[in-house]
């Protein structure tokens, strides 16, 4: 079977990613804002004999590779030359996506046009004649509803012809002004002599425009140096004679291009009278009441995951409770019968008590991305960022967090400036993950009632302001730069789609199902053998291996007032931060809640919530960390500023929480 | 084509963004206030964040009065905004009510032994289900009446 490797790329939140799943069949996460793609992915699809090979690269306004995003999907293009490119264009904001595309079309790729989101075009009365524009730009166009799989067979359909050279292709050619023209046919000529891979007049375009990557590109080849030199000249002579920089006059010509194009192909039907998305955005981004509503939904939020989900927690908390009881009446080989009991039912069954928690944090956190909410979220928070020096982006990577804080370092790649973007990297994980919930809802619910959904929210109030502060501490001491300008793009709102919640909720659900099934369940054995053995050691006990463990830490910990086994259970929590509640159900049994509630008062179990939501990122993130700076400098720094943040922020809280209780 | 939202519809909608907005300050303040006392008047119980969130709703509504008074249809977006939000609230305030209900029945938890529905009624709840009214009404009218303008 032929294989035909397409590349599919278009500006950040066009439905790419939904396009990308219903070409593939793949539940690859989507979101409602920009930034959802940050490396690429694949999926195929088997279609009229052929297998079709996407590639999903991340959203790119041009191919300017200012960031890691952009240049993964630059270097894919130009290094890779997929036999088809897809251009997912945003049907209802055509001026500004087709300037990727007359990009795409000057690299000498062949590219289709997916026009997507033409439902919302059409309710905005926009009337687009797709021949037309397909003639102008001199590629094929396919109108597409991503949402509503239309257009999805006639994509494939014409991406095979393409790729068999079955359509004729006569790709537009910018004409640029006349000086331009001949430095890009002087260059271009130089250039075909020391490479044949890349279009040479879309390199030469790049050598006049500055392009840093492309200029250390070719000052790497042999000759590369003098054809550099030779465009620096030009870049001179260029700026001399039209009195700007080329850059910009290249800019405005492609802008003017399409400007022509769009009189002659679209028109407008009606406008909106009233755009739906401003008179929400009125309110929810608004100066005053922005933040308010923001942290309104955020405990809305904590309710629908604590209270809501509390029955279905307990209900599985009975179920594994009388599971319990069921085997430990089995008459079965004792350590068998400690295993299961004291390790699967007490520990690992502890964990897995919180799934609902986590599902429907998921949930809620998919409407909001989905509604397009989030992406107001970030802007009302980029507000007070702005004013410390950071970053915008750097809110979308901490929202993030909220759900992994793997994914959200990743999305930090998005940052184009390397001290912002490492500050983002750095500040992560103190954002309250999804691993940390269970964790902070067994301790709050054991020690605060019904103030419990308080307790949690000012955890996460607590996460947000420390990854502030962090950051702003970083920027000033550590990282100085100047802030790069970040313009954020705010998507229209649209209703939830249940097939992208599900999707959504559960591909983030499944992973800590996966984790729970493979990393949780492995330190369960470890941690039933630690506590079981040396032979003769009563089980958990302090003379068990893992209560020598316990307490030779212990002493480090003792000033807060935990005890060794709580001691070992944070030591636990290293590999992944549910593993505390494993080690905790292990080391004290099934009833490890009630003696839990012993050990600690409320001002110490709140300075262990607070321990609990710094201390050490799990191992996971530790090495994203380190794959993400390339440093075991900065890994380790993470490492230690947490641990010593956790230690003086519990100590601090326990004081201040037994002053006000 | 278009037929222009009259002024007496944006004023009718900012007279009842003044009752509403008015009614969740009242209920915000008296659950802020009453974190110091820790009684529960009638359905209002002591929640410093649902104070909170009840005063951000009622302010929500307040905002837009001014603008509506003066015929700003884009200011129909606090009323809109501020009733979707009452209406999530009633939404979680229910789901709490059924969730303590099976905890209750259901589960037989002993915590909630002595439970009944009074104990999980909030006044948001019944407010909530007049803005529910509101915000549909206001939808409904936008997407009627004001949505879109023919070009000529």
């Amino acid at each position: 079977m032929k294989e035909i490797v397409v590349a599919v790329i278009g500006n950040p939140n066009v439905g790419k990613s939904t396009l990308f799943n219903e070409l593939t069949g793949a539940k690859q996460y989507i979101g409602n804002w920009p930034g959802v793609t940050v490396e690429k992915k694949e999926g195929e699809k088997i279609f009229g004999g052929y297998k079709i090979r996407f590639v999903d690269l991340p959203g790119t306004y041009g191919l300017g590779a200012s960031s890691i995003d952009e240049r993964i999907a630059r270097d894919y293009i130009i290094f890779e030359k997929p036999d088809v490119v897809v251009d997912i264009v945003d049907a209802s904001n055509l001026d500004r996506n087709l300037y990727l595309a007359l990009e795409l079309i000057e690299t000498g790729t062949r590219v289709v046009i997916a026009l997507n989101m033409m439902d919302i075009a059409e309710s905005k009365g926009i009337s687009i004649d797709v021949d037309a524009l397909s003639r102008e730009l001199g590629v094929p166009i396919v109108p597409t509803v991503a949402t509503k799989g239309e257009g999805v067979e006639e994509l494939c359909s014409i991406i095979v012809q393409v790729a068999e050279g079955k359509i004729s292709y006569r790709p537009l050619k910018v004409k640029y002004p006349d000086t331009i023209e001949e430095a890009i046919m002087e260059i271009s000529g130089l250039l075909s002599r020391i490479t044949e891979d890349i279009n040479t007049r879309w390199l030469a375009i790049k050598l006049l425009m500055q392009d840093k990557e492309v200029i250390r590109y070719l000052e790497d080849m042999e000759n590369g140096k003098k054809i550099v030199s030779v465009a620096r000249n030009y870049v001179e002579k260029i700026r001399s004679e039209l009195g700007e920089d080329p850059l910009f006059i290249i800019a405005e010509a492609r802008y003017g291009k399409i400007s022509e194009i769009l009189q002659r192909t679209v028109s407008r039907v009606y406008v909106e009278a009233v755009d739906i998305s401003d008179l929400f955005d009125r309110v929810l981004t608004h100066r005053f009441l922005g933040l308010p509503i923001f942290f309104a939904i955020l405990w809305s939020v904590f309710l629908f995951t604590f209270n809501v989900a509390a029955p279905i927690v307990d209900g599985i908390d009975l179920l594994f409770g009388w599971m319990g009881e069921v085997i430990g009446s089995w008459d079965i080989n004792p350590p068998l019968k400690s295993f299961l009991v004291d390790g699967v039912i007490s520990g690992f069954g502890s964990v897995l008590v919180f799934v609902p928690n986590i599902f429907f944090l998921f949930l809620a956190m998919s409407i909001l991305e989905d509604v397009g909410y989030m992406s107001r979220a970030a802007f009302n928070l980029d507000r007070i960022m702005r004013k410390f020096g950071l970053h915008g982006k750097s809110i979308i990577s901490m929202i993030l967090g909220f759900g992994c804080n793997i994914l959200a370092i990743m999305s930090a790649r998005t940052i184009e400036s390397e001290e912002d973007r490492l500050t983002t990297v750095l500040v992560n994980p103190l954002i309250p993950c999804s691993a940390r919930l269970p964790v902070l809802i067994m301790i709050a619910s054991i020690f605060f009632g019904r103030y419990a959904p308080l307790a949690l929210f000012s955890m996460y109030v607590l996460g947000i302001f420390l990854a502030l502060f962090m950051a702003i501490l970083i920027k000033k001491i550590i990282l100085r730069g100047v802030v790069s300008p970040f313009v954020m793009e705010l998507p229209p709102y649209r209703l939830p789609s249940t097939k992208t919640i599900t999707i959504h909720m559960w591909n983030r659900g499944s992973k800590f199902l996966r984790k729970a099934g493979i990393i949780i369940f492995s330190a369960t054995i470890i941690i039933w053998a630690l506590a079981t053995f040396p032979h003769g050691a009563e089980f958990g006990g302090p003379d068990s291996y893992i209560g020598m463990l316990g307490r030779f830490i212990e002493p480090i910990l003792r000033p807060l007032g935990y005890n060794w086994q709580i001691a070992v259970a944070l030591f636990f929590g290293f590999i992944a931060k549910e593993v505390f509640i494993d080690a905790l159900g292990v080391i004290m049994g099934g009833d490890y809640e009630a003696k839990l509630g012993a050990m600690l008062s409320p001002a110490q179990a709140y300075g262990l919530m607070v321990f609990v939501l710094v201390y050490v990122p799990c191992l996971a993130t530790l090495a994203t960390i380190k794959s993400e700076t390339g440093s075991w400098r900065w890994t380790i720094f993470v490492l230690l500023y947490e641990l010593i943040l956790a230690f003086i922020l519990a100590f601090v809280f326990t004081q201040l929480v037994g002053v006000i209780i | 084509m278009v037929k222009n939202v009259s002024m007496s519809y944006l004023r009718n909608i900012a007279i009842v963004s003044m009752v509403l907005g008015l009614i969740y300050l009242v209920i915000g303040i008296v659950e802020i206030v009453s974190i110091f006392t820790q009684y529960r008047i009638f359905l209002i119980p002591a929640d410093i964040i649902g104070g909170f969130v009840a005063v951000t709703i009622g302010l929500t509504y307040i905002f837009g009065i001014r603008g509506l008074f003066r015929g700003n249809k884009q200011d129909l977006g606090f009323p809109l905004v501020a009733s979707i939000l009452a209406a999530l609230y009633f939404s979680i305030y229910s789901l709490i009510l059924l969730a303590d209900a099976a905890e209750c029945y259901i589960l037989k938890n002993e915590e909630y032994s002595g439970w009944t529905p009074m104990h999980s009624l909030r006044i948001e709840i019944l407010v909530g289900a007049i803005a529910i009214i509101i915000a549909v009404g206001i939808w409904r009218r936008i997407k009627k009446d004001m949505f879109f303008e023919k070009i000529s």
